[in-house]
């Protein structure tokens, strides 16, 4: 199915009409609703004292709330290897021929991470079109995943990182005072285990 | 140029925010509690108003951050799935106008408002990112990925 077949299919899917009266009595709704709104920001010019309270108790319920969402997301994602399977290789490298269409020479990475995937784009289109790399690096807690070439940097947990390809198609990630390969045997570098590949060899 | 919440402009606009409130929520009582708060709204934001804006690209403003609030306060996206599969159902094979809406509420809320206003509002990807209140290449990336996921959905053969 290409884009002008799936734009045919919604376009003719129908909304459904609503209740009977509905049209007929929207605006004397919306007009009831107005008052009535308008009658409440009168009353509530003044905040009462449950209201102060519910203000006092509102940052530490939400920094519980916090607290306990990063605790669950550290949680469900520590078992996550940096081991790269070949279907994630080959859903980058599909996602990203399809997104340097739509960006020529604009595109800078493609991060995949828990929230889904975002793009780095540059604000000119300047970026040479070269072979792309995919990068994996996971901390023990999460993993985020990479589109990325030669030349570029990227940042995960706050720490810059260079990312170089050689002729041979080995990839480099050079960290502040870190260097790792593609070829070496490691599969770590300092807190991340890593793995890299050109995606125009895999 | 002077704008009124009233009737006539009500009766103008409510077909297309009703339509946008649907595409954004899958639930016609949903859409219509939505349509109202939008004109409601629009009454009470009538000052951020400004003359060389398209109304409806306010309204539409509007709509959609009323839709996405919607979204978030929404917990009941587990139970609308199951009220569209029990619907399906009942009616002996879903519609395709039900597949449809079925694929979209499978879509981030984000991803579903650039559907709802690029494919089906019309609107070009920079009216649609002013609506949304992001960058024109974000809203060009949601589509994107909107339409990788709807073309799954709604392959042949497949139930989305």
């Amino acid at each position: 199915m290409n884009n002008t077949d799936l734009d045919k299919v919604l376009s003719k899917a129908k909304v459904p009409e609503p209740r009977p009266g509905f049209w007929d009595d929207l605006p004397r709704n919306v007009q009831r609703g107005i008052d009535s709104a308008d009658r409440r920001d009168e009353r509530f010019e003044t905040p009462g004292a449950w209201v102060l309270l519910l203000r006092k108790a509102a940052l530490p319920l939400a920094f519980a709330a916090v607290c306990v969402m990063i605790g669950f997301i550290f949680g469900a994602n520590s078992r996550k290897s940096a081991r790269a399977d070949q279907a994630e290789i080959a859903e980058a490298r599909a996602c990203w021929n399809e997104v340097v269409a739509m960006f020529p020479n604009q595109l800078q990475a493609i991060v995949f991470d828990q929230q889904g995937s975002h793009l780095v784009l540059s604000e000119q289109a300047n970026q040479a079109p070269v072979a792309p790399i995919y990068l994996k690096m996971c901390d023990g807690k999460q993993c985020r995943r990479f589109v990325t070439f030669s030349g570029q940097q990227i940042k995960v947990n706050g720490e810059t990182f260079e990312v170089l390809i050689d002729r041979q198609g080995e990839v480099l990630l050079i960290g502040d005072a870190k260097v790792w390969k593609s070829s070496s045997e490691a599969t770590r570098m300092g807190d991340f285990k890593v793995f890299a590949t050109s995606l125009a060899n895999s | 140029m002077e704008l009124t919440v009233n009737e006539d402009f009500i009766r103008e606009h409510q077909r297309m925010i009703y339509s946008l409130c649907y595409r954004m929520t899958g639930s016609v009582a949903d859409a219509e509690d939505l349509t109202q708060e939008t004109f409601i709204a629009a009454h009470q934001q009538i000052e951020s108003f400004r003359g060389q804006a398209r109304v409806s690209s306010w309204l539409y403003r509007i709509g959609i951050n009323r839709c996405l609030n919607w979204q978030k306060k929404q917990k009941r996206q587990r139970e609308l799935h199951q009220e569209w599969g029990e619907r399906r159902e009942l009616e002996g094979g879903a519609s395709d106008s039900a597949r449809v809406q079925e694929a979209l509420m499978r879509l981030a809320p984000e991803e579903r408002a650039a559907v709802a206003l690029v494919i089906f509002e019309g609107q070009k990807h920079g009216e649609a990112a002013a609506a949304l209140g992001c960058a024109e290449t974000t809203v060009s990336w949601r589509l994107f990925q909107a339409r990788r996921k709807l073309k799954k959905l709604l392959s042949k053969g497949e139930t989305p």
